[in-house]
């Protein structure tokens, strides 16, 4: 071939050497700091219990399906899924090619052993309760495996890739279970350099990986729990991305030269819940009028606007908008405090009434500010709030045991359906609830036998609605959450969690 | 002879039964920490999944037998496993110890240098601007709250200077802010007793003799005085020790310093039972091994002070 | 001491007592004096600066807090919890620290030793894990955080006035009244503890100090009074997470307790100097 310009043939395999190398992989580059507030507790993905577990476990591991860094609902390990007409039976076929981050590859045997391990009580798996319809795990050949559920399960997926981390058997089985905790493996996007427990955790984007291989390196996740000190560590550059600020230094942050913000939903709904389970005979929460009445008296956008600086959207009912279909025509309660008066005069209470609110401090962001204000604005029509502000461990552990008549709480969300929220928040059985209510009990426990998403949506809707008109708490807003992040840094935080992916960061020089 | 061993005997048994009445102390309190397993269990979990993690954790058992399982575990040297980290809660106290230890022999020898020396100097010079400039320095030193401290240097020193890192266990340069916000208080103290004590010494007929013979000034302050004065001083500086190791809660939460006070708070508000434990008896060991020590060097170098009737 | 040194040393006392009686003075009577409800809130004043700022008035001389709460308010009316808790508990302690030391020192023997070894195990315990669990079990009330402190620091009194009587003990005078059958209450009472005095005295103004720093440790760590109550440490330590944006709702409840804590120990200083003749010059 003569390399001649006048040969376009050349010309063009000129062009395409020359564009051969950056077209070649390009091997990560750079570190990403990360400072969040605290850790996860033991690194085994069966022993997860914080948020902050959920976050180390979608970097370092996978499931048959995930959510991907947009929070949407994907096959992974499994490359696609048949749902038995009965509905109990998921036969997945697994992706082939995918390996641990030693090299070894995942094979069914790893799926089997994975899901049993999650289910076993002996695990104690502390999200049991996502997983534990699963019966049985069998192997039908190298490439698929099948899972027999006990019961229909509408959302049996979005749990899966919430709570079906799979990990290596042979691996498991050769170090021991506190080997594994102390170096675990997976297939994730990262894998696993070291932790110290107090200060940090280091991971290594895996080269391996069969899908995505991470833009950056290094990545190191910190615990700073002092919110000055994380703001501190942004401006001197310790730090790429500082998690959770406080909404009050929304402005502080975007002053700062080099650094952005970020809010996004948080998918964590706020209310206050009234313990309607326990009360006793006579307790004025008992009667919706005045529960009506309370959500009257509160003004929960000056609270927004005022106190949480905008970080936080306010909702009619009980469901939050990045994780469900909420109905656009309900409107919150007004905040109308000469209503509210009238009210709770209707009701037999003209001279107002007394009620004791046990509230947390450091628990939810700005939680005793918050419950203040709403001492407050109870105080204004007359309801004499006796606020007992707690440590956050003492609240958390005295929550079942004592009888709080209200308090401020947080619902947050785990598997981008309202079930989440309904079955572990609001239904009578549960744990987590104060709420009776026979008619959305069974509502709520109908709700599992819908499976097509539209008929789902309309009935959660139906069901808020119904908490709505019998005001079963007083409905605040679903908040968001302030990120201060490096203007070198590209990355977007999903919506509906902060269970934040890095696989898609980068750093720039 | 005898008399000396023999009470190195006694305090020895004395130092035992100290541990051994903190460790009960310890259990039965912990118990009101919080309780483990709704701190540890999240909202999704079942009534009847608590209850098995709570026979899991053996926390079903009643405190009398629970406690004697955990004596004779500390007594072979196990301290139980941490209901967070699933970790041995030895392993873990070993694992973060030194970077407290780190930090209070950074604080005290901080404090001592500067304390002592401050001391001397405003001894030696009574009542000149001097004296009361430092006076003032260490008054005001025992005056401000630690963590007020640590948090404006962090912005002086961090933020603005850009000179030292602002958290984090990172090498030398970031050991100075923790250093100075912890030692910050013994400092003062140090300096206020070295330079009374060492005004006492130097009224002393032995030193003025001293004095009267012509030595020069530097040998009886280094020689004679701080011979006089070393009983006094160790006894304070072994107390500030102990309370540096307690007070470093407060320093190494505003600097993320990964230490035995972070780990300690952590577990007490997380209701790791066993952390909590196993660190108050880790301590504790410490404390009365370092109480030992003193007195047994002061009765070693003076009987008279260990005499009993 | 020269003339410049007794007038300084004059004027320095002055000061000092005069500061001491203000902080008196507000920590009775604060919550009549203050301009405003220190746990009024008003959103729309939140976090308003002092008034020499730019947005600050002189409705709120040094600025509010981030629920519009009026921080000079909280400073007079916050002087109560610091005066309530320093007082009561330096003098539960010393009082409590004082009878085990004059027993320990005086009895000696097998008395004095369980004495020690209960003061060790005591200091063994971190007061911080103290403080946690009895404050989580009680909860975050006035009277326990009192309570707490003064389990805690009697140690200090004890050590000092065992130390004390264990050397007054060999006196004449002592060995004359034991020797005359007089009971020991009253050899303790009469002749061991008026000598003691001054060094306690002179250790409880140090230590008022170093209790109203402690309860603001407390304050940083949630395990003291609750709002709405206000208190200087609570106050310094819900304003540090504001310290990038604003300054007042730590700066002046700090400076408040760097005053008052000051003074206090320039205080004890200067008793420690007329009563110990030594350490005179």
């Amino acid at each position: 071939m003569k390399f001649s310009s006048q040969n376009p043939f050349a010309a063009l395999f000129l062009i395409c050497a020359l564009s051969l190398p950056s077209l070649s992989f390009s091997a990560p580059t750079g570190k990403l700091t990360v400072a969040v507030p605290s850790e996860p507790a033991t690194l085994d993905p069966h022993k997860a219990s914080n948020r902050y577990n959920y976050m180390f476990n979608t970097n370092m591991f996978e499931g048959l399906y995930i959510r991907n860094d947009k929070a949407e609902l994907v096959p992974a390990l499994a490359e696609s899924v048949a749902v038995a007409s009965d509905g109990l039976t998921y036969t997945f076929k697994l992706r082939k090619g995918v390996k641990f981050h030693d090299g070894s590859a995942m094979t069914a045997d790893d799926v089997k052993f994975s899901i049993e391990r999650a289910i076993n009580p002996n695990t104690k798996n502390p999200l049991l309760a996502y997983i534990k319809t699963i019966d049985r795990v069998d192997i039908i050949n190298a490439d698929t495996v099948a899972m027999k559920l006990k019961e229909r399960d509408a959302i049996f997926l979005k749990k899966l890739a919430f709570a079906g981390w799979i990990v290596p058997k042979n691996y498991i089985q050769a170090v021991g279970e506190d080997g594994f905790a102390k170096k675990p493996m997976g297939t994730g996007p990262f894998k696993f350099v070291s932790r110290s427990i107090n200060e940090q955790i280091e991971m290594e984007a895996n080269e391996l990986h069969w899908s995505t291989v991470p833009k950056v390196k290094n990545l190191v996740i910190r615990t700073v729990p002092e919110d000055a000190v994380r703001l501190a560590m942004l401006q001197t550059g310790e730090a790429d991305i500082v998690a959770e600020m406080p909404p009050p230094l929304v402005e502080r942050i975007n002053a700062l030269r080099g650094v952005k913000t970020l809010s996004h939903p948080s998918g964590e709904i706020y209310w206050v819940v009234f313990n309607i389970k326990d009360g006793a005979k006579d307790s004025p929460l008992l009667n919706p009028m005045v529960r009506k009445a309370l959500n009257h008296a509160i003004d929960k956008q000056a609270i927004i606007t005022n106190v949480l600086k905008n970080q936080a959207v306010q909702i009619a009912g009980a469901l939050a908008p990045s994780v469900a279909a909420v109905d656009k025509n309900l409107q919150p309660y007004a905040y109308n405090p000469a209503l509210a008066k009238k009210m709770l005069a209707d009701a037999g209470y003209p001279n107002g009434l007394k009620v004791d609110m046990y509230s947390s401090v450091g628990r939810y962001t700005l939680d005793k500010d918050i419950s203040l204000v709403i001492a407050n604005q109870l105080k204004a029509v007359g309801v004499d709030v006796n606020l007992n502000l707690w440590e956050s461990s003492k609240w958390v552990g005295d929550l079942s045991k004592k009888y709080y008549p209200m308090s401020y709480q947080a619902f947050g969300n785990t598997v981008f359906d309202p079930e989440g929220l309904m079955i572990f928040g609001l239904h009578s059985k549960a744990f987590w609830s104060f709420y009776k209510n026979d008619a959305v009990d069974k509502m709520i426990d109908d709700s599992l036998k819908i499976s097509e998403q539209k008929e789902r949506d309309t009935h959660f809707q139906k069901i808020d609605k119904m908490l709505y008109d019998d005001a079963s708490h007083i409905f605040l807003w679903e908040s968001k959450i302030l990120i201060g992040m490096r203007d070198k840094v590209t990355w977007r935080p999903q919506p509906g969690d902060n269970v934040y992916k890095f696989w898609n960061a980068s750093v720039d020089k | 002879m005898n008399d000396r061993w023999r009470y190195l005997l006694e305090r020895l048994i004395q130092a035992a039964v100290c541990v051994w009445g903190v460790s009960v102390i310890i259990f039965c309190i912990t118990h009101f920490i919080g309780d483990p397993v709704q701190l540890l269990m999240p909202a999704e979990a079942s009534q009847a999944d608590r209850l098995a993690y709570q026979q899991a954790l053996g926390l079903d058992k009643s405190a009398f037998e629970r406690y004697i399982i955990f004596f004779a575990n500390v007594l072979q040297g196990d301290l139980g496993q941490s209901y967070r980290f699933n970790t041995p809660v030895l392993a873990l106290i070993w694992d973060k110890f030194p970077a407290t230890f780190e930090l209070a022999v950074a604080a005290i020898v901080f404090a001592i240098i500067v304390g002592v020396g401050s001391g001397i100097l405003c001894a030696i010079r009574p009542n000149t601007w001097w004296d009361h400039c430092f006076e003032w320095l260490s008054l005001s030193g025992m005056a401000a709250p630690t963590f007020w401290v640590g948090i404006m240097l962090i912005m002086f020193f961090s933020v603005e200077l850009r000179w030292l890192p602002t958290s984090g266990r990172s090498g030398l340069a970031s050991l100075v802010l923790p250093a100075i916000t912890l030692g910050w208080y013994s400092t003062a103290v140090i300096s206020r007793m070295t330079r009374s004590t060492l005004l006492e010494t130097l009224e002393t007929d032995f030193i003025k003799t001293s004095v009267l013979k012509g030595a020069p000034s530097h040998i009886i302050i280094f020689k004679h005085c701080l011979k006089f004065m070393l009983p006094t001083l160790l006894t304070i500086i072994s107390l500030q020790f102990v309370t540096l190791l307690a007070g470093a809660v407060i320093t190494e939460t505003i600097f993320s310093w990964p230490g035995i006070g972070r780990l300690l708070i952590q577990s007490a508000y997380g209701g790791d039972y066993p952390v909590v434990q196993g660190i108050t008896v880790v301590c504790s060991i410490i404390f009365v091994l370092i109480q030992l020590a003193v007195d047994v060097v002061q009765f070693f170098l003076d009987p008279r002070i260990g005499h009993r009737q | 001491m020269t003339l410049l040194n007794l007038r300084s040393a004059n004027l320095k006392i002055q000061i000092t007592l005069f500061v001491l009686i203000v902080f008196v003075i507000l920590g009775l009577f604060g919550a009549w004096l203050a301009p405003y409800d220190p746990t009024q809130q008003d959103l729309s004043q939140a976090l308003a600066p002092p008034f020499w700022h730019a947005g600050g008035t002189t409705a709120h001389l040094l600025g509010t807090a981030p629920l519009g709460q009026d921080i000079l308010s909280g400073i007079m009316v916050g002087a109560q919890v610091s005066l309530l808790v320093s007082l009561c508990a330096v003098a539960l302690s010393g009082l409590f620290g004082v009878f085990i030391g004059l027993v320990a020192g005086y009895r000696g023997g097998w008395v004095d030793t369980v004495c020690m070894r209960v003061a060790d195990i005591q200091l063994s315990i971190p007061f911080i894990l103290l403080a946690i669990v009895m404050i989580g079990a009680m909860g975050p009330k006035l009277s326990n955080v009192i309570f707490v402190i003064a389990v805690t620091n009697w140690v200090t009194y004890a050590k000092v006035v065992r130390t004390e009587t264990m050397r007054l003990r060999e006196r004449d005078f002592v060995k004359s009244a034991r020797v005359s059958a007089t009971p020991t209450g009253l050899i303790l009472l009469r002749h061991i503890l008026p000598n003691v005095i001054n060094s306690i005295v002179v250790i409880a103004t140090l230590d008022i100090g170093k209790v109203i720093i402690f309860e603001s440790g407390l304050s940083f760590l949630g395990l003291s009074v609750q709002p709405p109550t206000p208190s200087w440490g609570a106050m310094l330590a819900d304003g540090r997470k504001y310290i990038s944006i604003a300054y007042w709702p730590s700066m002046f409840p700090g400076i408040a307790i760097f005053v008052v804590v000051l003074c206090f120990n320039f205080l004890g200083n200067f008793l420690r100097t007329i009563w110990d003749p030594q350490s005179k010059h």
